[in-house]
C-alpha cells in the first residue's frame, strides 16, 4: 500500500519473465495513468517491492528460479493488504486455484486481454480502498469505545462519590455524637467530681478528634488525582520502613509483627510514599485484626510473579465474614467501629489501580487473611489511559 | 428499684455517652452492640424501655424494632430511636416494610437524630417512661 497517503493506487510492480509481455503490459498500463516498474524474475521482483512497496503487484506464476507462488506467498506474508493478481497460462487453473488460496485477489490467463486486466485492476483497487476505510472505522470504533469506557470511569466514580456521601454523613455524625459525648461526660465528672468519668470523657474526645483527622487525611488523599512518582525501589524497604513504623502500635497491642526474610532484592518502578501509605494500612488493619485473637501474628512479605511484583500483608486474626467481604472495597465501610474511616481500604486500591496494579484479599476465615498489594514488574499508566481494547481483552 | 434502659449501639462511644447520661440520672443502663446481641438482652434482662440505633452491623434496628413491635411478649417495651437516620426516613422505611410484609408496627415511642443532646435524650426517656 501506498506509503505517500496516495490513495489512487496506481503504482504496480510487474514481474514476468518475458520481455514482451513486460513492454507490452508496461505500455498499456502507463497509458491507463499507471506507474508502473517491472521485474524480469522472482528475486528482483522482491527486491523492488522493498524498494518501492507498490498498491498492486502483478506477478507471472512461471518463471525460472523462484516461482509466482513463492513471490505471492512472501510478498503476503511481508505485507498481507498489498493485492497481488497472477498470471497464469493456459491450463494452469490448478496454479491459479492455489495462488487465490494463498491469499491472490485475482487471476488472469495468458494472452492478457485488456479487459480482463482492466476489471482484476479495478478490483483490486476496490479491495485496497475498502481496506483504507475499514481501518479507518475500526480506528475511528476504537477511538470512540476509549472515549466512551472513560466516561463510564468518570461516571462511575461520581456515583462513588454520591453514595458515600450518604454513608459520609452517617460516619461524621457518630462523630460528632462521640465528640458530644465526650464533653458530657467531661461536665459530668466536675460536676459530681468523679475523676473517672472525666477520664473517659477526654478519652472519648481524642479518640473522635483523631477519627476527624484521619477522615480528613483519607478523604483527601481519596480526592486528589495524582500522577505517581515513580522511581526504583526495592520493595523490601519499604516492608522494612513499615514494620519499623508500625512496631510500637503491633507491640503496644500484643501482636508479633515481622518480615519474611527475603535474600534477593525485588526492585520495581513504584511511588514509594504512596505504597509505603498503602502498607501501612494494610498492616494496620491486619494488627487490628491479630489484636483479637490470642498470640496474633502479622507478617509482611514482598512476592514475585511473571509479571507482578506483590507485597502482600498476613494476619492470623479472624478473616472476613461475609458482610465485611461484599463491603471491604467500598467506601465508609468500616467493621472497626469507632475506630475506623472506612476509607483505608478504598486508599489502598487507589494507590495500587495508579501504578497499574489492584489490590487482592485472600480471606481465610477463622484463620486470617492476606491482602496483597499487587504492582506490575514494569510500571503501567492507570486504566482510564489503556487503549479500551486492552480493557476488552 | 432504678429502671432498666437497653442501649443499642454499634458504636462504643455512643454506648457510653447514653449510659452515662442514663445513669447519671438514676437509670440502670445495659449495652448491646447490634440488633442480634440486642434481641438476646431484651430476652435476659427484660428491660424497661430500649434506646435502639438504626444503621448497625450484623443485625440493623430496623429488623430488632420490628420483631420486638410484633412479639407479643415484648411489643409493650416502649423504643426511642437515636439514629443518624432522619425520622421521615426511618418512618417511610416502617411503612414500606409494613406493606410488603402485611403488618401494622406501630411508630417508635420517640425518636432522635444523632448526636443526640443530653437533655433532650433525657426529657425523652423521662416522658416515656413516665
Amino acid at each position: 500500500m501506498s506509503t505517500s497517503g496516495q490513495t489512487s493506487f496506481d503504482r504496480l510492480l510487474l514481474i514476468d519473465d518475458e520481455p514482451g509481455i513486460r513492454r507490452m503490459m508496461s505500455l498499456d498500463l502507463s497509458a491507463d495513468g499507471y506507474q508502473v516498474r517491472t521485474a524480469a524474475d522472482g528475486q528482483s521482483g522482491l527486491d523492488a517491492f522493498g524498494d518501492e512497496r507498490p498498491d498492486i503487484v502483478l506477478t507471472d506464476l512461471k518463471m525460472p528460479g523462484m516461482d509466482g507462488i513463492e513471490v505471492l506467498r512472501r510478498i503476503k506474508a511481508q505485507s498481507p493488504e498489498t493485492e497481488v493478481i497472477v498470471i497464469t497460462g493456459h491450463g494452469d487453473l490448478e496454479l491459479a486455484i492455489q495462488s487465490l488460496q494463498l491469499g491472490a485477489s485475482d487471476f488472469i490467463t495468458k494472452p492478457v486481454s485488456e479487459a480482463a486486466l482492466s476489471v482484476a485492476l479495478k478490483r483490486a483497487k476496490e479491495h485496497l480502498r475498502l481496506k483504507i476505510e475499514l481501518k479507518a472505522h475500526t480506528q475511528d470504533l476504537e477511538r470512540r469505545v476509549a472515549e466512551a469506557t472513560a466516561k463510564v470511569l468518570a461516571s462511575e466514580r461520581l456515583a462513588a462519590v454520591g453514595q458515600s456521601v450518604s454513608a459520609l454523613v452517617h460516619s461524621v455524625k457518630n462523630i460528632l455524637s462521640g465528640l458530644k459525648g465526650g464533653n458530657y461526660l467531661v461536665r459530668q465528672g466536675l460536676k459530681t467530681d468523679k475523676r473517672h468519668i472525666i477520664q473517659q470523657g477526654l478519652e472519648m474526645l481524642e479518640r473522635n478528634v483523631n477519627r476527624i483527622s484521619s477522615l480528613c487525611y483519607d478523604l483527601l488523599s481519596f480526592g486528589k488525582p495524582r500522577k505517581p512518582e515513580l522511581c526504583p525501589v526495592d520493595l523490601r524497604e519499604i516492608c522494612a520502613d513499615a514494620v519499623e513504623y508500625m512496631w510500637p502500635e503491633a507491640e503496644a497491642r500484643e501482636v508479633d509483627l515481622d518480615l519474611v526474610e527475603r535474600p534477593q532484592a525485588l526492585v520495581c518502578q513504584v511511588d514509594r510514599k504512596a505504597v509505603l501509605d498503602a502498607v501501612l494500612n494494610l498492616v494496620s488493619n491486619a494488627i487490628d485484626a491479630a489484636a483479637t485473637v490470642n498470640g496474633g501474628q502479622v507478617r509482611l512479605a514482598v512476592e514475585e510473579g511473571e509479571e507482578h511484583f506483590a507485597l502482600a500483608v498476613s494476619d492470623n486474626g479472624p478473616g472476613l465474614d461475609e458482610e465485611a467481604l461484599r463491603k471491604v472495597f467500598q467506601g465508609f465501610y468500616s467493621s472497626k467501629g469507632s475506630a475506623g474511616t472506612g476509607l483505608g481500604l478504598m486508599v489502598c486500591q487507589k494507590i495500587a489501580q495508579e501504578h497499574g496494579g489492584r489490590v487482592e484479599l485472600d480471606n481465610r476465615p477463622g484463620q486470617g487473611a492476606t491482602f496483597r498489594l499487587i504492582v506490575p514488574r514494569c510500571a503501567k499508566p492507570p486504566v482510564e489511559l489503556v487503549k479500551a481494547k486492552e480493557i476488552w481483552d | 428499684m432504678a429502671k432498666r434502659v437497653l442501649v443499642v449501639d454499634d458504636e462504643m462511644d455512643l454506648r457510653t455517652f447514653i449510659s452515662t447520661v442514663l445513669e447519671s440520672s438514676g437509670y440502670k443502663a445495659v449495652v448491646a452492640e447490634n440488633g442480634e446481641q440486642g434481641m438476646a438482652k431484651v430476652r435476659e434482662k427484660k428491660p424497661d424501655m430500649i434506646t435502639l440505633d438504626v444503621m448497625m452491623p450484623k443485625e440493623s434496628g430496623i429488623k430488632m424494632y420490628r420483631d420486638i413491635k410484633t412479639n407479643p411478649e415484648y411489643q409493650g417495651i416502649p423504643v426511642l430511636i437515636i439514629s443518624g437516620l432522619a425520622k421521615k426516613t426511618f418512618l417511610h422505611s416502617q411503612k414500606v416494610l409494613d406493606r410488603f410484609k402485611n403488618q401494622v408496627v406501630p411508630e417508635p415511642d420517640g425518636y432522635i437524630e444523632k448526636p443526640p443532646e443530653p437533655e433532650e435524650l433525657l426529657g425523652e426517656v423521662r416522658r416515656i417512661l413516665g
